[in-house]
């Protein structure tokens, strides 16, 4: 299972994501890139079973894409994280995807915000959120350690850190 | 049997233009006046109301301007039974767009929902085109006050002042030479009265005229004003005793 780790720093968002892909036991790939961009200011994390994955962000990125071009007008990352959630509950109750979402935007007026979105179509806007397995394990060390308007040098910091505490503790 | 006219909706004739649409705009030009005058400060929009006998009860479904969503409304002329057929459209539209985005529908995007139906009606279907003209205003974050003017085939322009509807010719010569750039909403309503008090001029305006308002409050906020039939009553009498001085 994948894990995505997102920090809302001072004027930016940051993320971190495993670059594994595999099948059952069988590492197939361990360079995926597994981040989609939305436009120009923002990006999502995926975590989940690969076609799933493509299938999903690929139809959101050309919708948003379309909507662009035809109004012009480009959509906050309020109004992508609310479609995303749209899309995903749809697909809940018809044929369910299992893939977990982290949306990272920058708008002008409320600078960097991060949205954890959920298989079953949870949305919420927050500072700092963990999604995977390792969430078990990472939430609590960030609780601690997270700070409000952190540096880009501190934020690396902490994810160094995260990522030593996955390794000591998962296989 | 060969004729001059081609009756058929969705078929150019032989000087190249849709007859049907050549018709419909016949009905806008008898339907009521409808003036619309963008300023820097917020829309006015002033719409003619039909004549009513003595014994009419519909005061309250006589309305020509609807509101599309918060910030956004539109005034009808020409056949209303059409034009509220599109009013409703556009208005689940825009709510169909706010459950996915959680955001007011842009004005644009609204637009071209309402000119795409009309369009379609001229090209496939074999359906007369919707005999009506909307002026739709709002306000965009990108673009400020924006009044749009569309029309039965389908195309859309982007307004300062407009007049649609009954007499429309005369009165969009009146706005030309009393437009300003920088106008208040105060001169815009004398420029309104201007127009339609010349042919009103006895008895009570507020029955014939009603004139809704965009602008921001003292707030900051985005506030659409009905005036009620005392103020537009009242705006008569401010031109009144400026005319006797």
């Amino acid at each position: 299972m994948d894990t995505i780790i997102s920090l809302n720093g001072k004027g930016f968002g940051i993320s971190a994501i495993d670059t594994l892909s595999f099948k059952s036991f069988l590492i197939t790939k361990n360079n995926l890139n597994k981040f989609i961009e939305i436009g120009k200011n923002k990006f999502l994390a995926v975590s989940g079973y690969p076609g799933d994955v493509i299938q999903f962000t690929d139809f959101l990125q050309k919708t948003i894409q379309l909507y662009t071009l035809k109004t012009g007008l480009s959509l906050s990352t309020r109004s992508v994280a609310n479609c995303i959630r749209k899309e995903l509950s749809d697909c809940l109750r018809k044929s369910p995807l299992n893939i977990n979402l982290t949306l990272i935007g920058f708008d002008k007026i409320y600078g960097s915000s991060l949205y954890f979105i959920d298989y079953l179509g949870t949305l919420q806007r927050m500072n700092y959120c963990i999604q995977g397995h390792s969430s078990l394990i990472l939430s609590s060390f960030l609780d601690r350690y997270y700070k409000k308007e952190m540096n880009l040098a501190e934020t690396l910091n902490i994810l160094k850190k995260c990522s030593d505490i996955i390794k000591t503790r998962f296989l | 049997m060969p004729s001059k006219i081609d009756f058929k909706t969705t078929s150019f004739d032989s000087g190249g233009r849709i007859s049907q649409l050549e018709f419909s705009m016949e009905t806008i030009n008898n339907g009521n006046p409808v003036i619309g005058i963008k300023t820097s400060e917020g829309i006015l929009i002033a719409t003619g109301k039909n004549n009513l006998s003595y014994y009419s009860d519909s005061s309250q479904f006589l309305t020509k301007i609807f509101l599309l969503e918060e910030n956004i409304f539109c005034a009808i002329t020409g056949s209303n039974p059409d034009a509220q057929a599109l009013v409703d459209n556009a208005r689940i539209q825009a709510q169909q767009f706010k459950q996915t985005f959680q955001e007011i529908i842009p004005l644009k995007k609204i637009l071209t929902i309402i000119c795409d139906i009309k369009q379609k009606f001229t090209q496939t279907g074999g359906k007369r085109p919707f005999g009506t003209s909307l002026l739709i205003g709002g306000f965009d974050s990108v673009n400020g006050f924006q009044i749009f003017r569309t029309e039965p085939s389908g195309n859309f322009s982007e307004w300062k002042a407009v007049a649609i509807g009954l007499n429309s010719y005369t009165n969009q010569t009146i706005l030309d030479e009393e437009f300003k750039i920088d106008l208040t909403i105060e001169d815009a309503l004398q420029i309104i009265l201007k127009i339609f008090y010349k042919k009103i001029k006895s008895f009570k305006l507020s029955s014939k005229i009603e004139i809704f308002i965009l602008k921001h409050d003292d707030k900051q906020q985005l506030v659409i004003n009905c005036l009620s039939p005392n103020e537009i009553d009242s705006l008569l009498k401010k031109t009144e005793t400026l005319k006797v001085d």
